[in-house]
C-alpha cells in the first residue's frame, strides 16, 4: 500500500498515470452513461431497434470472423506448406487487401454489381435479357457486408495462421508418421489445435474490426449498433442513450477480447522455444500449383485488385475536372491530422513505454495495458465518449465566461482539431506501443550497464545507444498511425470541426450521395497511401522468414 | 585491489547477500562460484555499481565506491563488464563498439587501441562488420577486447560462457585468461560451472543462499571444504557416518583414520566423513571389500559405484578404466584419505 501511496506522488509516474486515465475517460463515461437512464427511451428502443442492433451486429461479426478464418487459414495453410510457381508474388499479394478500408470496398462493389454496373451489362448482353427478366442478388445486404469485410480482414488469419503453420517443427509430423497417423488426422489432431490460438487471435481481430465498422454497414443500410449509435444522438439528438447503446457495443467487443484471452490462456506451453528445424515446403507439379496459386489468388483478387481498377478506372473518368481547389484543400487536411495524430501518438507512446521501463512498477505496466486496450474500441464509441464530456465542458465554460463578459466565447474543445486527436490517440495508441515495446525490447538491460560500464553517462546512453537503436520502430510506429488516421471514418465523421473534410470523410460522403465515380479519386488516395506500411510488412516479413 | 566489507543487498524484504566479504589482489583472477539464486551476480552487479548496497563497503584500490550512503555511479568506477548476453550494441561496427569506452581518447590513439585490441583477441580483420555478422565466440571475445580497451581497474564477467557451446567453452575459458594474464587486469567471474572457475580463476569463492562460505584456491575448497555446501558443489564425493574415538583418531565403515589437523569436535562426537571418488583405491590383492552396485565408463577411468556395509550411500571410487569389473562383482580397495574432512552429523 505504502508503494501504491509514493508511486502516486512520484511525478514522473503520477503525470504517466494522471495519462493513461485521461485516456480512459470516454469508457467511463459512456458506462456511466447509465446512472441517467430513461425508461421511456429505452422501451422505445426495445420495441422498435434493439433486437436489429443486436442480432446485426452480432451476425456480422461472426459472419466476418468465420469468413477470414476460411479465406486466412486456407491461403496460410497452402502458402506455408507448398511451393508452387507463383509463391513468391502471392507472398505479397495476399497482403494488399489491408490497403482497402471496408468502406471502399463496400461502394466499390456496389458500382461494379449494380443494374449498370459491367457485371449485369455483361449478363444482359449474353443472354439479351431485359430489366426485370432475371434476379440478381444484392450486395447491399448482410451477406454482401459479411462478403466484402472478410475479404479485405481476412490478412489478420493469413498472417498469424501462416506464421503458425510454419513454425510447426517437422519432428512433430515425423512423429505422426512414425505412429501410422496419416495426413488428414494429422492435420485435425496436431496441426490445427496447435495453430488455434493464431487463428482466434487473427479471428478475434477481425471480429472486432467487424463490430467497429460504421462506413460500410451504413452504405448498405444494415441497422447495427455503430449506424445506431448514430442515429440516436444525430437523428433522435439524444447523446445520453447513444452513449447507453456506445456501451453495450462496447461490452460486446470487450466480451470477444476476454474470450479471445481466455482461450490461449492454456495453450502457451505451446512455445517452447527450442532451435528446432521446421517442416520443408512441398513442391508442387504443374496442375496442383496452378491450382494451389489460382485458389490463393482469388482473395487478393477479389479484396484488392479488382476493385482497384475499378477505382483506377473510375479516377480516369474524373481526374481532370476532380484534382481542383476543394482536393488540395482535402488532401492538405488529411496529411495534416494524419502527421499530427502519428506525432502525439508516437510521443505518447514512448512517454509510456519508456516510463514502464525506468520505473518497472506493477501500475505503470498496468497503465500501459490499459491504454493499449483502446484499439479494441470501436471508433464511434470513443467519438461518443469523447464529445460527451468536451460538450459539457464546453457548456460550463461558455456559462462561465457569459457570466463574467456577458458573451459567448464558442466551442472550446469539442469540433477542435484536439478532440480528433484524443480520440485517435486512444484507437491508435496500441498500434505504436506495440512498435515501440518491441524496438525497445532489442535494448537489453544489459546494453545499458555495458555502456554505462564504458564510462558512458546516461545522457550520452540516451543519445548514442537508444536514439539510433529506436529510430526505426519510431518510424514505422509514425507510419502505421498515420496510414490508420487516413483511412479511420466513424471517430472524424463525428468529431471533425466545422467544415473540416479529409479523404475518407469526404469519399465516404460522396458514396453516400451515390457519386461513385466521384468518390474514386479520395478513396484511390487512401488505398495508395495505405499500400506503403503493407510493402514495408512484406519486406519485414520476409526477412524474418529468411534468417 | 578490490575489497567487500560485509556488504548486504536487498530487494524489497528479500536479501539476495548477506554479509559477503572478500579482497582480491592486484592481477588476481577472482571467481564467484555457486547455483542459481545464490547471490552470485548480485554481488558482481553491486561492485560494478549497477545496484546499490544497504550495508557494508565496496572498495576499489583503497577508495570507497560503494556503501549504504556512498554510490559512486558506473560510469565512474573504471570497471568494465563482460555481460552473459554479451550486450554489443548491434548498430554500431566492431571497431565502434570496441572504441565506445575510449570517448576521451584522442581520435588517432583510439585507432591505434582499437587494432591492437583487435590483435590480442585474434580478429585482427573484423572492425568494419556488425556484431550480427559474427559467431557466438567472436561476440564474445568482442565483448572482452570492449572491456579491456578503455584499461579499467577492473574487469567484471558474469556468466561469460552460458550463450557459448560447450565444447567452445574450454578453449575460450584459456583464451581469456591467457589474455587477462598478459594485459595483468585484475578480474572477477561470476558462474555456476565449476570447470569454468577451475580453467579461469585463481581464487574462486563459494557462494549459497546469498552468503559466501569460502573464498579459497581451487585446491584448497575440493581437498579443505568449509562446508557442507562447499563439500557438496565441488567435486564428487559421499558423507559416510563416523565417530572420534581418540582426539586424532576417527573411525567409520572404511576403517580408522588418524587426524593431523586441529578439529573442534570432542572425543565420542558422531560424525559424518567427506570420501571422494579419488580416495578409494581399486586394488584387487585388498582384504578390504566392496560389492559394485553401478559403473560408469568415462574414456580413461571408470567411476564404480561401490556398495560397504556402513554406509547407507553407495561409495564412489575412479580406477583406471582396464580395470573392467562387473556390476555384482566384489571389488578389492583401499582407502587413503590424505585429508580427513568431517562435519557434525545432524541425528
Amino acid at each position: 500500500m505504502n508503494q501504491h501511496i509514493r508511486a502516486l506522488t512520484d511525478p514522473w509516474q503520477g503525470a504517466l498515470l494522471l495519462l493513461g486515465a485521461m485516456l480512459c475517460t470516454p469508457i467511463f463515461v459512456i458506462y456511466f452513461s447509465w446512472g441517467a437512464f430513461d425508461t421511456s427511451v429505452w422501451s422505445h428502443l426495445a420495441d422498435t431497434v434493439l433486437s436489429d442492433y443486436i442480432i446485426n451486429s452480432l451476425l456480422l461479426a461472426i459472419g466476418v470472423g468465420l469468413g477470414a478464418l476460411v479465406l486466412g487459414t486456407t491461403t496460410a495453410m497452402i502458402m506455408a506448406r507448398y511451393n508452387f510457381v507463383g509463391r513468391r508474388i502471392l507472398n505479397w499479394l495476399l497482403l494488399l487487401p489491408l490497403a482497402m478500408p471496408a468502406y471502399i470496398i463496400a461502394y466499390t462493389y456496389t458500382g461494379i454489381l449494380d443494374f449498370m454496373g459491367p457485371v449485369q451489362s455483361a449478363l444482359r448482353d449474353i443472354t439479351g435479357w431485359g430489366y426485370g427478366d432475371y434476379t440478381f442478388p444484392d450486395i447491399r445486404s448482410l451477406e454482401g457486408a459479411i462478403l466484402v469485410m472478410s475479404l479485405v480482414l481476412y490478412p489478420y488469419v493469413y498472417m498469424l495462421a501462416k506464421t503458425a503453420f510454419s513454425e510447426q517443427p517437422a519432428s512433430l509430423y515425423q512423429a505422426s508418421q512414425s505412429m501410422g497417423v496419416t495426413k488428414y488426422q494429422h492435420f485435425l489432431k496436431v496441426t490445427l489445435p496447435l495453430a488455434r490460438p493464431a487463428l482466434i487471435t487473427g479471428a478475434a481481430l477481425a471480429m472486432m474490426e467487424a463490430f467497429a465498422d460504421y462506413g460500410t454497414v451504413q452504405y448498405f443500410g444494415i441497422s447495427t449498433f455503430t449506424t445506431g449509435i448514430f442515429r440516436t444522438w444525430f437523428g433522435l439528438g439524444d447523446g445520453i442513450a447513444a452513449a447507453q447503446l456506445s456501451s453495450v457495443l462496447c461490452t460486446f467487443v470487450f466480451v470477444t477480447l476476454v474470450l479471445e484471452k481466455m482461450s490461449r490462456r492454456k495453450i502457451q506451453y505451446f512455445h517452447q522455444g527450442q532451435n528446432h528445424q521446421s517442416q520443408t515446403r512441398k513442391q508442387l507439379g504443374m496442375a496442383k500449383g496452378a491450382a494451389a496459386f489460382f485458389l490463393c489468388l482469388l482473395p487478393p483478387l477479389f479484396g484488392f485488385i479488382l476493385p482497384s481498377i475499378q477505382l483506377g478506372y473510375w479516377a480516369t473518368l474524373t481526374y481532370k475536372t476532380a484534382w481542383d481547389e476543394q482536393f488540395t484543400a482535402l488532401v492538405l487536411n488529411s496529411l495534416f491530422i494524419a502527421l499530427a495524430a502519428a506525432v502525439v501518438v508516437v510521443t505518447l507512446a514512448l512517454l509510456l513505454t519508456y516510463g514502464k521501463r525506468l520505473k518497472k512498477t506493477p501500475l505503470l505496466s498496468g497503465n500501459v495495458g490499459v491504454v493499449s486496450l483502446g484499439y479494441a474500441i470501436p471508433g464511434t464509441v470513443i467519438a461518443v465518449g469523447i464529445l460527451l464530456p468536451l460538450g459539457w465542458a464546453d457548456h460550463a465554460i461558455n456559462a462561465l465566461w457569459k457570466s463574467w463578459t456577458g458573451e459567448l466565447l464558442g466551442l472550446v474543445f469539442s469540433g477542435t482539431v484536439f478532440a480528433l486527436l484524443f480520440a485517435y490517440s486512444i484507437r491508435f495508441l496500441a498500434v505504436a506501443i506495440h512498435n515501440i515495446e518491441s524496438g525497445l525490447g532489442r535494448i537489453t538491460p544489459s546494453m545499458d550497464n555495458a555502456a554505462r560500464s564504458l564510462g558512458a553517462s546516461p545522457i550520452r546512453v540516451l543519445k548514442q545507444i537508444h536514439i539510433p537503436m529506436l529510430r526505426a520502430s519510431v518510424l514505422s510506429a509514425a507510419l502505421l498511425v498515420f496510414v490508420d488516421v487516413l483511412k479511420e471514418l466513424p471517430a472524424t465523421l463525428i468529431l471533425r470541426p466545422f467544415n473540416f473534410n479529409t479523404l475518407a470523410v469526404r469519399s465516404f460522403e460522396l458514396a453516400s450521395d451515390e457519386r461513385l465515380v466521384d468518390a474514386a479519386m479520395p478513396a484511390l488516395a487512401i488505398v495508395l497511401v495505405g499500400l506503403v506500411p503493407v510493402i514495408l510488412l512484406t519486406r519485414a516479413i520476409d526477412r524474418a522468414s529468411q534468417r | 585491489m578490490l575489497t567487500l566489507n560485509d556488504i548486504q543487498i536487498r530487494y524489497g524484504n528479500v536479501t539476495a547477500v548477506n554479509y559477503v566479504s572478500l579482497s582480491l589482489k592486484e592481477g588476481q583472477i577472482g571467481c564467484l562460484l555457486g547455483p542459481s539464486g545464490c547471490g552470485k551476480t548480485s554481488t558482481l552487479r553491486a561492485i560494478a555499481g549497477f545496484e546499490h548496497v544497504a550495508s557494508g563497503s565496496i572498495e576499489l584500490r583503497g577508495a570507497l565506491v560503494s556503501s549504504a550512503s556512498t554510490h559512486i555511479p558506473p560510469e565512474k568506477r573504471h570497471m568494465s563488464v563482460v555481460f552473459q548476453d554479451f550486450a554489443l550494441f548491434p548498430h554500431m561496427s566492431i571497431a565502434d563498439n570496441i572504441a565506445f569506452g575510449l570517448h576521451t581518447v584522442p581520435q588517432e590513439q583510439r585507432h591505434a587501441r582499437v587494432d591492437a585490441m583487435l590483435d590480442l583477441i585474434g580478429l585482427p580483420n573484423i572492425g568494419e562488420r556488425y556484431p550480427h555478422e559474427l559467431s557466438g565466440g567472436q561476440q564474445q571475445r568482442v565483448a572482452l577486447a570492449r572491456a579491456l580497451a578503455p584499461e579499467p581497474d577492473l574487469i567484471l564477467l558474469d556468466e561469460p560462457f552460458s550463450s557459448l557451446d560447450a565444447d567452445l567453452r574450454e578453449e575460450l575459458a584459456k583464451d581469456i585468461r591467457r589474455i587477462l594474464k598478459h594485459q595483468k587486469t585484475s578480474a572477477l567471474m561470476v558462474t555456476h560451472d565449476q570447470h569454468e572457475a577451475f580453467a579461469i580463476a585463481d581464487v574462486i569463492g563459494v557462494m549459497c543462499d546469498g552468503a559466501l562460505h569460502q573464498w579459497d584456491s581451487a585446491y584448497g575448497l575440493y581437498h579443505r571444504p568449509v562446508s557442507r555446501f562447499v563439500a557438496d558443489f565441488i567435486g564428487s564425493g559421499v558423507l559416510i557416518p563416523g565417530v572420534i574415538t581418540e582426539h586424532h583418531q576417527v573411525d567409520c565403515c572404511l576403517g580408522q583414520f588418524a587426524l593431523s589437523a586441529q578439529h573442534q569436535f570432542d572425543k565420542g562426537a558422531r560424525v559424518e566423513v567427506l570420501v571422494r571418488p579419488d580416495d578409494i583405491e581399486h586394488d584387487d590383492k585388498s582384504p578390504q571389500k566392496a560389492r559394485i552396485l553401478n559403473r560408469m565408463f568415462r574414456g580413461s577411468h571408470i567411476m564404480y559405484e561401490l556398495g560397504v556395509e556402513g554406509s547407507h550411500v553407495p561409495l564412489l571410487c575412479l580406477a583406471p578404466s582396464h580395470h573392467d569389473h562387473e556390476v555384482g562383482e566384489q571389488f578389492g580397495i583401499k582407502t587413503d584419505l590424505a585429508h580427513v574432512v568431517m562435519f557434525a552429523r545432524a541425528s
